[in-house]
C-alpha cells in the first residue's frame, strides 16, 4: 500500500461549544463555518452550517472525533464527508491547542480516515476510496490534507 | 508562524488472521444493496510484541448494487492475562483492477489504564488481499 495526495481542506470554523457528556468525557460541537478545498480533478467549497466536528475529548486532551459535513464541488455536486480520527499529545499541546495558540503540527498526533458519499459520475471514485488525512488546528480553523490509499 | 503539517506514511504494525463462520444474509435491504453478517469465528493477532487470538467479532456488509461492499468490522482480540482489545472500523471490499480483497481503518478501543492503552493513540490501515492469508494492520505515522 502507499499513499497519494488526494485533496487538502481549509476549514473555517465557528464558535465551539461543549457537553459533560461524563466526568472527565465532553464532547465538542464545532460548526463549519465555511472553507475550500482542492486536490487534483476536485475543488469546491465547504457547505457553510451543514455539519461540524465533534471531538471526544478525554480529561488529559486526547481523545477520538468525529466530523460530518458537506461539500460543494466547483460544477454543482454535493457530497457527503464523514470522518473518524484521533488526537493525541503532551499536556503542555493540548493546552496550547485549546487556547488557541499557534502550534508546531509536529508537535501532536492527529490522523483521521474520512469517507465519502457521492453520486454516480466523475466524484464516484471518492465512495470506494480509502484516505488518510493529517489534521493541523490554526487558530482560525483547520487545514486538513487527504491521501488516497492505493 | 508558518506550519508545515507532517506527510502521513503507513508502517507495518500487525498481521491478524482472520477465521470466518458461514454468513448470514438479511437479503436486499432499502439502503442500497445486500446485507450480510460474517462472525469471526477464531484468528491469531500478532506484532510489535504482542500475541493474541480472535475471541470474537463480525463483519457487517452492504453488498452496494454498484459492486463495492461496505464492511463494518468489530474484532474482538484477547491477550495472555485476560487482557482484550477491540480493532474497529468501517472500509470496503473491492473486486477492482487495482485492488481486490478488503480493505479498512482500524481503531482501538482498550482499556484506559492499561497495559495496551497506546493501541488506543494511533489509527490504522488495515489490507486483505482476496489471496492473502493475513490481514496486515499498518499504523498511520
Amino acid at each position: 500500500m502507499r499513499l497519494e495526495f488526494a485533496l487538502e481542506m481549509q476549514l473555517d470554523l465557528g464558535a465551539r461549544r461543549h457537553i459533560e457528556v461524563a466526568p472527565g468525557y465532553t464532547r465538542g460541537a464545532v460548526l463549519v463555518a465555511g472553507g475550500r478545498f482542492s486536490g487534483p480533478g476536485l475543488s469546491g467549497r465547504i457547505v457553510a452550517g451543514s455539519g461540524g466536528d465533534f471531538p471526544m475529548v478525554r480529561a488529559d486532551g486526547s481523545g477520538r472525533f468525529e466530523s460530518q459535513y458537506l461539500l460543494e464541488t466547483d460544477d454543482g455536486v454535493t457530497i457527503l464527508k464523514r470522518s473518524t480520527g484521533v488526537r493525541h499529545a503532551p499536556p503542555d499541546v493540548v493546552r496550547a491547542l485549546l487556547a488557541g495558540e499557534p502550534v508546531d503540527p509536529h508537535s501532536y498526533y492527529m490522523r483521521m480516515t474520512p469517507r465519502f458519499e457521492a453520486p454516480r459520475g466523475p466524484y464516484d471514485w471518492l465512495g470506494r476510496t480509502l484516505f488518510v488525512g493529517v489534521g493541523q488546528r490554526n487558530p482560525a480553523g483547520s487545514i486538513f490534507r487527504f491521501w488516497k490509499v492505493v | 508562524m508558518d506550519f508545515t503539517a507532517p506527510t502521513p506514511a503507513l508502517q507495518p504494525a500487525f498481521r491478524m488472521r482472520i477465521e470466518r463462520g458461514a454468513a448470514l444474509s438479511v437479503g436486499t435491504v432499502a439502503t442500497g444493496g445486500e446485507r450480510l453478517y460474517l462472525p469471526v469465528t477464531g484468528g491469531a493477532f500478532e506484532g510489535e510484541g504482542l500475541r493474541g487470538r480472535l475471541a470474537g467479532g463480525g463483519e457487517t456488509l452492504l453488498a452496494r448494487a454498484d459492486g463495492v461492499t461496505m464492511v463494518e468490522a468489530s474484532y474482538l482480540i484477547a491477550f495472555p492475562g485476560g487482557m482484550v482489545a477491540r480493532a474497529f472500523g468501517s472500509g470496503y471490499r473491492t473486486g477492482g483492477a487495482d485492488f481486490r480483497g478488503l480493505r479498512l481503518p482500524l481503531y482501538f478501543e482498550v482499556a484506559q489504564d492499561g497495559a495496551l492503552a497506546a493501541l488506543a493513540t494511533s489509527a490504522f490501515i488495515a489490507a486483505q488481499g482476496e489471496d492473502d492469508d493475513v490481514m496486515t494492520i499498518h499504523r498511520i505515522i
